[in-house]
């Protein structure tokens, strides 16, 4: 048997991000996937691979500067390797970006154009357009720019670039600069930051599908700024910087100001890299050179940056042929307003996005009208823009109803608009709780406290993912809508616990962290490991996201070594290693990149044959039993028991989009000739299948006696 | 059947407590919504000053307003929640201001429980949680205990009869302030502890022998917490375990240090200070029975106090109640020897006058109550002697721990009897004075009815029995079926019929 203490079995966490990263790229190079969708996936990665940089890179750039080897998230102890690694990784990334940089260029454009999309480059600009884009630069993008002129002295530049931000930067022909300075001052370089609210893509009014990029009309016009004076060369870059910084909860009273110190200071931190186009080597070298990077930290790209900005091209083009087929959601079976009654009956299991989220949306808009709804306590963590469900929020504070909303100002990149929209429910009079201290607030979860003849009844809600009807689109999590007094009374305990009115650690029905979900899941981990024989081997089953925990990944190889059969489905960063003899032969992990992202958490412990099943909000991750607030929920009801039990089996019988890892820690994928099936489209069809038959229930059902047989 | 939605508030020694819960009085259940509770230092105040301090009251509503917020989300207005005291406030000489205070703060109005009402909810717990064991409990002795933050409650109860009720004041809080005072060492803990116990012991004793006991029955959160965190058999509503069982384990977390209770068991740190205290009294109390089996009930005494909201009159629970109460007042009786035979005839005829006479008096079936002590125990003050026994009878009952049975009742139990004999009230007779005058009427219609009950046993011959009673014109008419007898009581029985004229303007005639 091997020592599963061993820091070699633990996969390195950046690079699981990358692997995770890679089957993204995968997808966007699939032939059978629309070429728009395949777009979007570029456009993802960028957006991760930005996070990548500003999360964890940071991380490690902060463990080299200060040799805090503890600030890395990573047991390997990868002590006088960080520098290795950090080649390694910004090595990777290169090549990603160079496939990401050539499958754009060589199969999307084209293949969009084919379609009669095209993205129109200045040399194809005939006298109209050009004219047209002039008159729009002078009219509407000009006085949005703020050029930053600099002399001498470049020191300044460092603080005023932000995060993120696109950026031009260029300077005058060396000849002028000479000439100006016999004169007067003239400045050696020029930056313009693109205007935050700026549209990436300029629809040409006269032509169908056809756009220009924001970049080339910056490009291609800046220099009317200076008039008179000739551009040498131009760059756009955009510098990614040391994102992971927070509030300091113990030195700040005053929590949502402190927050907003928290998004400033993001914009001035430590630069890690900087990605670019342009020709000018030597421009592109100087102004790394402002922010102290080194060559490898320079990603130079072939192509249009800052991919992200790229889904506003697929959310405007309509053309059917480029994107997924839309997804027949399967809607509420009965009148929202048997809402109630339909939840009493027996729980109600939402998957999303094959299940409408309007379920969960209508719950709220239902509770905010309903007379007899006296109290909605809901946790909030990322909710969409304009929510309905802070609609509906408001709305019932504004008519009595006790609202206490405990909003985590924490979740990150989210914060400012957390703030807006948490003041607005507050001023309605609802209770706020901008969350706990030291803890952010991952759980998701509402009650409601409703009047029924005389006495209370109440309702809860228990999701894997966030209040939020647009994530609810894409990605994949599990709700559950009960009205089980005890599941309902742990709820409410839960809320207590958040809004500083009890210090209760344990619940019957939920499993809460900080306080004991690590310990649950070990326990459970172990009971299955004692419950365990040749004959009847112990089964666990878990769907997450990630799975980076020390201790929870030791007790599996445990587990494993004592032949209990673990079937993992990690979606993104997997730490444990699956298939070394002696340690993890019996462990299987898998993941699947789709249409949809999958996010749901499931656990599935057999348990000798008696089979618990959870549904949760976290991760097997140190962060999330630690440091956040999680829920974990043992379901009750026998329906949505099978129910979750069903689609969790499902994902392990995926051959045509799942992926296995490899003890090589890449991902593999499944290498099946035969008819392929793919979970995803299996729950589509069903949820397909469900929309018609709702469409088609009649409308008007007459109320008849029920026969009564005597 | 009524469904509705109540919550019961209490404030203890060493925390407040809310429990919102949905109650039916169809079927007599409740479903518990909330249970949530908050440390406060009221007990260690009180117990070790006397009075609770500014700081103190000052959370003590803090506390308040955040309950009120969740008490709200519920529907419910502070009017409707039944707030309670135990016996840190009840013990505490600013208990006024602090009731007042809280009210004019808050809104809540707050009851203080008196020792033995608290018996009375402790009682409606046990029963409810132990239904299934009662058989069992019935057929031995029995002892009830929790041990609080400022006293001790015991319940002895023999072959399923209450013998006695007391209230002690022992308490976990007074325990650790001893403590404090000394070394802290865990010999003198035990030497404390075992003082105070052997005291009470001995007290109890005289009542009835603790080598008798064979069940003990342990309220209260630390035999909770023990129950619940060391694998003792659970039976939904209560856990079952042996003494030794119960011994070993109190030892065992008694060990604890107070950061180990708090990380281990989710309590909170008053809670940890007091726990092994309390273990460690109940543990003395039990190794001087002779029980075999311990049971911790689920239900605490805001539980019980629910129950009796819910339990309905019919309800068996009421009735062993009420067998309880009269088994109590029948002890107090035993101890100063009254003449069974007379008390047991007059309380017979006293409940039929009652029941028949229902027409004219219109009293409730709590009344009905406590007309039967006043009965049984009318004549007890003979014990001293014999001359004004009723001046002694009323002195020992309203002096007496009668179970379930308040501190008004009980003066108005002292009152029905003090006037089963001789003259009616008057100004100088304080205890008559003290009740309010709804309380006064009441005494008098039972006192005119216990004095008919008692002259008919004139002789302690037990040979008229009430049969019936009507009303013809203006005369109350009592029959009965010995008139040779009640010939020979023919002026004692006029005289004895003063008050009743008086208070009901009916004459009487008994035949």
């Amino acid at each position: 048997m091997k020592d599963s203490n061993l820091e070699e079995y633990y996969g390195n966490r950046e690079k699981a991000i990358l692997a995770f990263n890679k089957m993204i790229l995968e997808e966007a190079c699939k032939q059978d996937v629309p070429l728009l969708e395949r777009l979007k996936f570029l456009s993802i990665l960028s957006g991760n691979l930005d996070e990548f940089f500003m999360i964890r890179v940071s991380g490690l750039r902060s463990a080299l500067l200060e040799d805090q080897v503890s600030a890395i998230n990573d047991k390997k102890g990868n002590q006088g390797r960080h520098k290795e690694l950090l080649n390694e990784l910004y090595q990777e990334v290169h090549e990603i970006h160079a496939k990401q940089y050539a499958i754009l260029n060589n199969e999307i454009f084209p293949g969009l154009e084919m379609y009669g999309v095209k993205i129109l480059k200045p040399d194809n600009w005939s006298a109209e357009i050009y004219q047209y884009l002039e008159t729009l630069f002078v009219n509407e993008i000009a006085p949005l720019l703020t050029p930053i002129a600099v002399f001498e002295n470049t020191s300044n530049v460092f603080t005023a670039i932000g995060n993120l931000s696109l950026h031009a930067a260029f300077w005058f022909k060396e000849e002028e600069i000479q000439e100006y300075k016999n004169n007067e001052p003239s400045p050696s370089l020029v930056f313009i930051q693109f205007p935050k609210n700026c549209n990436r893509f300029y629809k040409i009014p006269t032509l169908q599908n056809t756009f220009v990029l924001l970049d080339d009309i910056i490009v291609t016009f800046c220099a009317s700024l200076y008039p008179g004076r000739e551009i040498a060369d131009i760059i756009l870059f955009k510098i990614t910087r040391d994102a992971d910084i927070s509030v300091d909860e113990l030195n700040d009273d005053d929590f949502v100001s402190a927050m907003e110190d928290v998004l400033i200071n993001r914009q001035l931190s430590l630069p890690l890299r900087m990605t670019c186009n342009g020709t000018s080597d030597r421009l592109i070298n100087y102004v790394a050179q402002i922010f102290n990077l080194h060559e490898q930290e320079i990603f130079r790209f072939n192509g249009p940056l800052d991919l992200k900005a790229f889904m506003q091209l697929y959310d405007t083009i309509t053309i059917e042929e480029l994107k997924f087929p839309t997804l027949k959601q399967a809607t509420f079976p009965y009148d929202f307003n048997e809402l109630w009654d339909a939840v009493k009956r027996d729980d109600i299991l939402l998957q999303f996005p094959y299940d409408s989220f309007e379920t969960v949306e209508k719950l709220f808009e239902l509770a905010a009208k309903d007379p007899d709804v006296l109290a909605i306590k809901t946790t909030l963590y990322r909710v969409a823009p304009d929510s309905s469900i802070v609609r509906s929020l408001t709305k019932a504070a504004r008519a009595g109803k006790q609202v206490t909303a405990v909003v985590e100002l924490k979740a990150r990149f989210d914060e400012a608009l957390n703030i807006h929209w948490a003041s607005k429910l507050e001023q309605a009079g609802a209770i706020v709780v901008y969350g706990v201290m030291h803890y952010k607030i991952h759980a998701k979860t509402c009650l409601i406290i409703r009047r029924e003849r005389n006495t209370i009844k109440r309702y809860s809600y228990i999701a894997t993912g966030n209040l939020n009807e647009k994530t609810a689109q894409t990605y994949v999590d599990i709700g559950l809508l009960t009205a089980h007094s005890g599941i309902c009374h742990d709820v409410s305990s839960f809320f207590n616990v958040l809004t500083g009115l009890s210090t209760k650690k344990s619940f019957n029905h939920l499993v809460m962290a900080p306080f004991s979900l690590r310990s649950k899941i070990e326990e459970l981990i172990e009971r299955e490991i004692a419950k365990s024989s040749p004959e009847q081997p112990g089964l666990i089953i878990a769907k997450l996201n990630a799975l980076n925990d020390y201790a929870i990944i030791q007790a599996l190889y445990r587990a494993s070594q004592h032949g209990v059969h673990i079937k993992l489905f990690v979606r993104g960063i997997c730490q444990l290693i699956p298939g070394i003899p002696g340690l993890s032969e019996t462990i299987e992990v898998r993941s699947l990149v789709g249409r949809f992202l999958e996010h749901s958490r499931i656990y599935y412990f057999r348990n000798g044959g008696t089979e618990d099943l959870y549904v949760s909000s976290a991760d097997w991750m140190e962060r999330n039993f630690d440091k956040r607030v999680e829920l974990m929920l043992s379901i009750q009801s026998q329906q949505a028991k099978e129910k979750v039990k069903a689609i969790l089996m499902l994902y392990f019988k995926d051959t045509k989009q799942a992926r296995i890892l490899g003890s090589d820690m890449e991902w593999h994928s499944i290498s099946d000739t035969g008819n392929q099936f793919s979970v995803q489209e299996y729950f589509m069809h069903n949820a397909a299948l469900q929309h018609v038959k709702n469409i088609n229930k009649p409308l008007l059902i007459p109320r008849k006696k029920k026969h009564n047989p005597r | 059947m009524m469904q509705k939605t109540t919550a019961v508030l209490e404030i203890g020694s060493s925390g407040i407590r809310l429990l919102i819960a949905n109650i039916n009085t169809g079927t007599e259940l409740f479903d518990i919504l909330e249970n949530e509770s908050k440390p406060t230092m009221l007990g260690s105040d009180v117990f070790l000053h006397g009075m609770v301090s500014l700081p103190v009251i000052n959370e003590c509503v803090e506390t308040l307003h955040v309950y009120k917020e969740l008490l709200q989300s519920y529907g419910l207005h502070v009017r409707q929640v039944h707030v309670i005291a135990t016996s840190a406030l009840r013990e505490a000489s600013n208990k006024d201001n602090f009731v007042d205070i809280v009210l004019m703060r808050t809104g809540f109005k707050i009851k203080i429980l008196e020792d033995l009402e608290e018996n009375h909810y402790m009682y409606f717990a046990v029963m409810h949680a132990l239904t299934r064991e009662s058989e069992n409990l019935t057929a031995k002795n029995a002892m009830v205990i929790e041990t609080g933050g400022g006293s001790t409650e015991i319940l002895l109860i023999k072959k399923g009869q209450i013998e006695a009720v007391h209230s002690f004041q022992l308490g976990t809080i007074r325990i650790a302030s001893a403590v404090q005072a000394v070394d802290g060492f865990p010999e003198s803990i035990n030497r404390i502890i075992q003082d105070q116990v052997s005291t009470i012991v001995s007290k109890l004793n005289a009542e009835l022998p603790l080598q008798s006991i064979e069940h003990v029955i342990i309220m209260g959160s630390d035999a909770r917490l023990l129950a619940s965190t060391e694998h003792v058999d659970f039976y939904d509503t209560y856990w079952k375990l042996t003494t030794q069982e119960f011994i070993t384990n109190s030892e065992k977390l008694a060990q604890y240090s107070e950061m180990q209770c708090i990380q281990q068991f989710d309590i909170d740190a008053c809670d940890a200070v007091t726990m092994r205290y309390g273990l460690l009294i109940l543990r003395e109390f039990i190794r001087h029975t002779h029980a075999d089996t311990v049971f911790i009930p689920v239900y605490s005494m805001r539980e019980g106090f629910l129950l009796s909201l819910v339990v309905s009159e019919k309800n068996k629970i009421q009735n062993e109640l009420k067998k309880h109460i009269v088994a109590s007042a029948r002890s107090i009786g035993k101890k100063f020897h009254f003449d069974e035979n007379h008390a047991n005839w007059v309380r017979k005829n006293m409940l039929k006058l009652f029941d028949s006479l229902e027409f004219i008096h219109h009293l409730s079936k709590r009344d009905r109550l406590l007309a039967e002590i006043a009965a049984l125990l009318h004549d007890i003050g003979v014990y001293i002697r014999s001359g004004s026994h009723h001046k002694h009878s009323e002195y020992i009952i309203s002096n007496s721990e009668i179970f379930s049975i308040s501190n008004e009742e009980r003066i108005m139990i002292a009152c029905i009897a003090r006037y089963h004999r001789k003259g009616g009230p008057n100004p100088s007779h304080a205890n008559f004075m003290y009740l309010d005058k709804a309380d006064r009427i009441r005494v008098l219609k039972l006192s005119a009815l216990l004095r008919i009950a008692d002259v008919l046993d004139h002789n302690h011959n037990q040979s008229i029995r009430v049969v019936s009673a009507e009303r013809k014109s203006n005369t109350i008419i009592i029959y009965t079926d010995n008139p040779y007898e009640l010939s020979l009581l023919k002026q004692d029985i006029e005289k004895k019929a003063d008050i009743f004229e008086y208070v009901y303007g009916y004459s009487l005639t008994v035949v």
